[in-house]
């Protein structure tokens, strides 16, 4: 299970959106509003939240199909005892989260067991650099790395020789580009 | 309202949020904001929210769903104002 969000605070707490009750209720459920009133940085809870819900989008759309909606309400958010541990639920399926919260940005993830996650500040990042990147992390030579796109926009990285496919999350958002990938066992 | 006037109304909605300019440039029922304006999905939240303001309408979240190019957006502005 993939998927993937990062928010770039220096873009998104520039409004408060925890004190916009008709961005709210289109977003989040009454539990999630009053946690996130409850928390002591409703913003940061509000992207929190909100992260988790598009990183489990990510990997719902990839695993069921299902067409591209606008649907946030549908994801369904709450927190673990464990520290930045979440759970979203879709319907009648649950899926585990973890988010790292930092000074600048907000990732959130789908826990699955391994997944090799980097995150990456840059102004100007691009496809190129990030196949040099993933090649240096995943020993492949760059040349051999292709991100192909679904119909559905749903990206996957192909692996040229060993004729591999992997699902392969992506996420860009101001200064921070982020990416999710399983790890190769060989 | 024509169907004109709602697309040059709706493309001066979108355009603070728009992140790949080119996408503006042909901007027509087809285009897609996600995929050809680069509107993040948080934005595009906002756009629902100041096409309710702009055409003083209340778009439920069924037809948010499905709000995802403009077209679909023309389509539920017009079905909203007939109501």
């Amino acid at each position: 299970m993939i998927g993937n969000d990062i928010i770039d605070l220096n873009i998104s707490l520039t409004t408060s959106k925890a004190g916009n009750f008709r961005f709210l209720k289109k977003v989040f459920s009454p539990k999630e509003i009053e946690c996130i009133h409850e928390s002591e940085c409703p913003n940061i809870m509000l992207w929190e939240f909100w992260s988790m819900k598009e990183a489990v989008y990510k990997a719902h759309q990839r695993i069921t199909g299902t067409l591209r909606k606008l649907n946030p309400l549908a994801f369904e958010c709450s927190l673990r005892s464990m520290e930045n541990a979440g759970t979203v639920r879709v319907g009648k399926k649950f899926y585990y989260t973890k988010t790292e919260i930092s000074p600048n940005y907000v990732h959130s993830w789908v826990d699955s067991a391994e997944i090799l996650r980097k995150i990456y500040f840059n102004k100007i990042f691009s496809q190129e650099d990030l196949l040099k990147h993933l090649a240096l992390k995943l020993s492949f030579e760059a040349d051999m790395l292709r991100i192909t796109k679904d119909p559905k926009n749903i990206p996957s990285l192909h692996i040229m020789g060993i004729d591999k496919i992997m699902p392969f999350s992506l996420s860009h958002h101001g200064h921070f580009t982020a990416f999710v990938i399983p790890l190769i066992k060989s | 309202m024509n169907e004109k006037e709602i697309i040059i109304r709706l493309k001066k909605i979108v355009e603070p949020y728009v992140q790949r300019m080119e996408g503006l440039k042909n901007f027509r029922e087809e285009t897609d904001f996600l995929n050809d304006l680069q509107i993040n999905s948080a934005n595009l939240v906002d756009v629902v929210l100041d096409v309710e303001d702009e055409f003083n309408i209340e778009i439920d979240n069924d037809s948010m769903e499905g709000m995802l190019t403009v077209g679909d957006a023309k389509n539920i502005i017009e079905k909203k104002l007939a109501n």
